[in-house]
């Protein structure tokens, strides 16, 4: 839909291309990807204007890369000399950049997004005012693009539609309460019914406590023996806390029962009684004697009733319980569903709500319970689980428009916040003050300060770098005895307050790539041999040595990036490649097996065996890149660790990039990752727009994407400055409607 | 012997203080036989049990055809079974194979597997494959029961990162496809299983408040439908299409409203709640096919598909003592050492589905057992893991398919057979008239006669 614009007048002379594009390729290039001998299935020979290079913007993207990271041409040809490579590379960019303005931008279309898992959690607790986390029951929303926000790719089941039903039933449930009142009841647990893990002899329960109140707790105990000589007591635990310990006294040869008070607060708790010895030891064998059963009773006293936050979100008017009229339980649907639709409402719409508080009344339920049908409503409808955008033309696929300012609030939300909009957004959404001169920047600067920002910390953050994974990878234990659940909640955090930083203090992105601080708590400070700081609680601290710095070093990164139990130079370079430096490997190809390294073996080290295989002159053309980038991060371990040493052999993280890069060492490999800052840039940019607009990047969005890595470049790589550039853009700030497809 | 009305609903919810997992106790079962139609025969169920990364195939498929094959090492835990299961060699899902589009082995192989299609590279925009053979099934005999199918797994859906070579994690992940590009998501905790069947057991309810509930509920759908309805109309084709699979998954629960309403009875589950979903593999996999065991005995639905792992699964299976992730090692060059690990790995994944086949062998349906009246595919859509082959698949078909097959043989059938001529094969024995599906070329021969 975007043809090229030959107009601009390069068809006819084209000089850039005859004199500077045309030599070079003639000089470097046309001996192999002829016309003809097409080695690698690449004609170059055939492109004759700019117009044509124009037209296949990804083939020569890709071939600039190569250019420039010196893999072409191979090793063996003449090299070109760097004002050859610097004349051809500025040509093509200025060429890009002229074409980026002479085209009309396209926005391009996304699809409605059914909110994911971590939307739907993060807008059930700004809507209702709880955080419920109903989503945790939900099935994994499946990704694309490495994102799990995608229109396209979010489906819909029975399976889920049962879940939000479910969902939204506790979910009203539990943002209006009901006055209660508790009766008395006794539920005995006895020993021969119930199977639990307690010791020999014990008895182990869940309970679930109505509510906060006094209840008894009755243990009885069965046994042969009479009075136990070596002075067996008897211990009641709530929640593994001991509540009291009784002598045993009396001869038990019937059920001796023992009482106490208890008073837990309301939910689930488990009770145990078990026996312990003279020496206060856990019996944990056959004494003769066991726990035959408890007994729960009450609630006695509860405590008075206490309104959930949600009451203050939801129920604006009126008085809790009871005192509601109808102009006021329509009030509570009609800004319910406004604020879960995120635009206003249309009476009608209300009406088809406030339906259900009406006919439960009729039915003779509570003004709470009716409303919890409204509620329940709301919630399962598709204008509140899918982001919906309207259009004028739907079908017209050259009908744009800019999208509405509450559509605008919706989609800046879910991008900086992963969830609704607040009333400030939406205010100024219903002012048409959003795309006021100085608002946008405003308010990403808000949002970006704001507690939320967590949601694009964890999402955004936890799927670019896959952070995610590491609540999932399990470092072998008999390797990496010492990574326990406090480490991998200590490496996910330091990545997190470290990007958190960036952002927030609107640093450059390159920090991404080396700083010279971290933060750390005692336990990854342990982990990276620094000394010095002590405690649970993370802080800022300052790298005395070149170890560690940037996101590279982090031991997060480097696990995720590991097999269970060893590293993987394919990998981490393959992260790198995808992550960092926007140049995704090509799958190996058909018929060629991966290139999956053995483990070190006596057969000589990891690397050894790995530089062999890259005589194979197929395998090397990728993996040249590939292996060096991640030999250069061997000095850290499958969890991070720095080692100097690998088995029996000694680290070596020395290597080689194409075009005679050498580095002998992680940091001067960092160095060079500096100088591919604007592939770094580039990367991130592509990331962070799919995950806001919830689409993958088109061809049309490509000179979109360039001017944003543009005037990023020219701010000095300021974080909120991408963010920015993001808003601003037209993707993010219009769509178009949709052609037919098939 | 325990009879159901020793396991009222309330001595249950009492009971779910304790959520120990405990395997379905065999005695258990006849106070708790499907709510079937006396006299009538019982309804033919279908299975398909998917595992991950291909198997070592020389040490899977029998040297011997017919029916005194010798096993194998890694089928050789199903050898108590082989007067109910047949060995099918030969046949391919071509749809999984490149055919063009470099690349991609484990997303199409998963794809494929039920489908027969070839899907389309895209890594999210218009994903495509085809409707899969249990969901043509559903879709017919679905009304029938409380579910139409389900869909379960063992593993979750990769958390981030992309899939397999620009494919979508939705290939890899599911089995189930409705429609060409609505794929159902599997189910892997187990006690969200249970609460599907048997209900949350969060309150008791009695009738009234029962009856009023699925009142509210019904009319909720019904607006959201109507509404869903209009909302429709000013919207371009893909976001309709994102509405229609609401639309349809809104009237799948209306439907099993319904069911509800009519087939209602106070149902005691056999064996309590699970806790959640057990880290231990074996375990995890008890509980499934226990699970599925007692939604087949109910009748609650007669189409299951269970993934034992997603395609392409780094799962390291450290309860044999393999602390390597399994697909790496499938790529293993004819090393050894790695191959005995594959094989490790093959021979336990059926070891755990000779539970199940021994489950449904116990328990008593109608005439015979449950396994009689069925028809369990055991299956990867790879062969060889390493070179990633698309023909010979492994495959097995256990059951007697309710008389209308000759199990206790093994069968190889002419090189590149679809696999989609098996499938329908089948669904022609569960009542389900398809001309065609996917690449089928006719109905799968020599499973009911010599």
């Amino acid at each position: 839909m975007l043809s090229f614009v030959s107009a601009r007048g390069f068809g006819a002379g084209d000089p850039g291309f005859r004199k500077v594009a045309k030599p070079f390729l003639a000089k470097h290039c046309n001996a192999c990807h002829s016309t003809k001998a097409k080695v690698a299935n690449l004609d170059l020979e055939r492109f004759r204007t700019v117009d044509a290079v124009l037209a296949e913007q990804e083939l020569w993207d890709k071939a600039a890369r190569k250019i420039r990271t010196g893999e072409m041409p191979p090793k063996g040809r003449p090299a070109p000399s760097n004002a050859e490579v610097d004349g051809i590379l500025t040509w093509l960019t200025n060429e890009y950049a002229r074409y980026d303005k002479s085209v009309r931008p396209d926005p391009g279309r996304v699809t409605a997004r059914r909110l994911n898992r971590a939307e739907y959690n993060n807008t059930i607790r700004d809507l209702v005012g709880i955080d419920l986390r109903p989503a945790e029951t939900f099935p994994v929303d499946d990704s694309g693009y490495g994102f799990d926000n995608i229109g396209d790719v979010l489906s819909m089941s029975p399976a889920l539609m049962e879940k939000y039903m479910i969902a939204a039933s506790r979910i009203a449930k539990a943002a209006i309460a009901v006055p209660r009142t508790f009766k008395e009841t006794s539920d005995r647990y006895r020993s021969d019914r119930v199977k639990h893990n307690g010791p020999v002899g014990s008895l182990e329960v869940k309970h679930s406590f109505p509510v906060e109140a006094d209840y008894e707790l009755r243990i009885a105990i069965a046994g042969r023996r009479a009075i136990p000589e070596d002075g067996l007591r008897i211990v009641a635990l709530i929640d593994g806390k001991e509540e009291r310990t009784f002598d045993i006294v009396a001869p038990p040869n019937r059920p001796r029962v023992l009482d106490l008070k208890i008073r837990p607060k309301a939910g689930p708790h488990t009770l145990r009684a078990h026996f312990i010895d003279a020496q206060g030891k856990v019996v944990n064998e056959d004494r003769g004697m066991l726990v035959e059963y408890l007994d729960v009773r009450g609630p006695y006293n509860p405590a008075p009733f206490e309104p959930p936050p949600s009451h203050a979100k939801v129920l604006i008017c009126g008085e809790w319980p009871g005192k509601y009229d109808d102009a006021c339980l329509r009030q509570i649907v009609a800004e319910f569903t406004r604020r879960a639709f995120r635009r206003p409402v249309t009476p009608q719409e209300v009406d088809s709500f406030y339906r259900y508080v009406k006919v439960a009344k009729d039915d003779g339920e509570s003004a709470e319970v009716a409303l919890r049908y409204a509620l329940q409503a709301v919630l399962v409808s598709p204008q509140f689980l899918f982001r919906i955008e309207r259009h004028p033309k739907p079908t017209d696929p050259k009908a744009s428009h800019v999208i509405g300012d509450f559509e605008l609030a919706t989609r800046l939300s879910y991008f900086l916040w992963a969830s609704m909009p607040d009333e400030t957004l939406y205010q100024l959404a219903q002012q048409k003050q959003l795309r006021k001169p100085g608002v946008l920047e405003q308010q990403v600067d808000r949002m970006i300060a704001d507690a939320k920002f967590a949601g694009f910390v964890d999402n955004f953050l936890g799927q670019w770098l896959e952070l995610r994974n590491l609540d999932e990878v399990k470092p072998a234990p008999e390797k990496f005895p010492e990574f326990d659940t406090a480490l991998r909640a200590a490496m996910k955090k330091e990545t997190q307050l470290f990007f958190e930083h960036v952002a927030r203090n609107d640093q450059s992105i390159l920090q991404f790539l080396n700083s010279d601080y971290t933060f750390l708590n005692a336990r990854l400070a342990r982990h990276y041999g620094i000394s010095e700081v002590e405690g649970d609680d993370f802080r800022m601290v300052k790298l005395a040595t070149a170890q560690r710095g940037g996101i590279l070093t982090h031991a997060s990164l480097l696990t995720v990036s590991s097999y269970p139990n060893r590293t993987s130079p394919v990998l981490r370079g393959k992260f790198l490649l995808e992550n960092f430096l926007n140049a995704p490997p090509p799958p190996p190809p058909p018929n060629v097996p991966t290139l999956e390294e053995q483990a070190a073996t006596n057969k000589g080290s990891l690397r050894q065996q790995m530089e062999k295989h890259r005589t194979n002159a197929v395998c090397a053309s990728c993996h040249s890149r590939m292996d060096a980038l991640g030999f250069g991060l061997e000095n850290y371990d499958a969890v991070g660790k720095w080692r100097d040493r690998d088995g029996e052999f000694s680290i070596d993280s020395s290597g080689e990039l194409p075009g005679q890069r050498k580095f002998a060492s992680p940091a001067e490999l960092k160095s060079i990752l500096m100088e591919e800052r604007n592939d770094f840039a580039m990367a991130l940019a592509e990331k962070m727009i799919i995950y806001a607009l919830g689409r993958g990047l088109e061809r049309n969005d490509r000179p979109q994407l360039r001017q944003i890595v543009r005037n990023l470049a020219a701010s000095g790589y300021k974080f909120k400055h991408l963010v920015m550039e993001i808003v601003k853009s037209a993707p993010f700030q219009m769509r178009r409607g949709e052609g037919g497809k098939s | 012997m325990i009879t159901r009305k020793h396991l009222r609903r309330r001595t249950f919810l009492r009971g779910l203080g304790t959520t120990v997992a405990l395997p379905l106790l065999d005695a258990m079962t006849p106070a708790f036989a499907a709510p079937s139609k006396a006299g009538a025969k019982p309804p033919t169920r279908m299975a398909f049990v998917y595992v991950p990364n291909g198997i070592i195939m020389q040490d899977w498929t029998p040297s011997e055809e017919g029916a005194s094959f010798a096993f194998k090492p890694i089928m050789s835990p199903m050898e108590p079974h082989r007067d109910k299961m047949l060995v099918l060699t030969g046949l391919t899902q071509n749809g999984g194979r490149a055919l063009g589009d470099g690349p991609g082995d484990h997303a199409r192989a998963a794809a494929s597997f039920l489908t027969g299609m070839h899907p389309r590279k895209t890594a999210g925009a218009d994903i495509k494959i085809g409707i899969s053979v249990d969901q043509v099934a559903a879709q017919k005999i679905g009304a029938a029961t409380r579910f139409a199918s389900l869909e379960l797994g063992l593993e979750d859906g990769r958390l981030v990162g992309s899939c397999d070579s620009g494919y979508s994690c939705a290939y890899s992940n599911n089995l189930a496809w409705r429609t060409e590009n609505s794929p159902l998501p599997p189910e892997i905790n187990p006690r969200l299983v249970f609460e599907r069947l048997f209900g949350s057991g969060d309150e008791v309810e009695d009738a009234t408040a029962r009856a009023r509930r699925l009142k509210y509920e019904k009319s909720i759908l019904d607006s959201v439908a109507a509404e869903t309805g209009s909302l429709k109309t000013t919207l371009g084709p893909t976001d309709q299409r994102k509405l229609d699979e609401y639309l349809h998954s809104v009237r799948e629960i209306e439907k099993r409203i319904a069911a509800n309403e009519r087939d209602h009875q106070d149902v005691a589950p056999p064996f309590s709640k699970p806790a959640g979903a057990p880290l231990d593999y074996s375990e995890h996999c008890r509980l499934m096919y226990d699970l599925m065991t007692v939604a087949m005995q109910m009748d609650a639905t007669r189409v299951i598909t269970l993934m034992m792992g997603r395609e392409g699964s780094s799962r390291a299976y450290r309860e044999i003592g393999i602390s390597d992730a399994h697909h790496p090692l499938t790529h293993h060059r004819n090393d050894e050492t790695m191959v005995n690990k594959v094989k490790q790995i093959n021979r336990y994944h059926v070891e755990q589905f000779a539970y199940f086949i021994q489950k449904l062998r116990n328990t008593p349906d109608g005439d015979g057992s449950l396994l009689d009246h069925s028809m369990i595919v055991y299956g990867s859509g790879l062969a060889d893991g390493n070179r990633h082959t698309h023909h010979d698949l492994p495959v097995l078909l256990m059951g007697g398919g309710n008389g209308t097959l000759k199990p206790g043989r093994h069968v190889r059938y002419a090189n590149d057979t679809p696999m989609n001529n098996l499938f329908v094969a089948m669904l022609d024995r569960m009542g389900v008239e398809v001309e065609s599906l996917g690449d089928s070329k006719g109905k799968l021969g020599y499973l009911s006669e010599l």
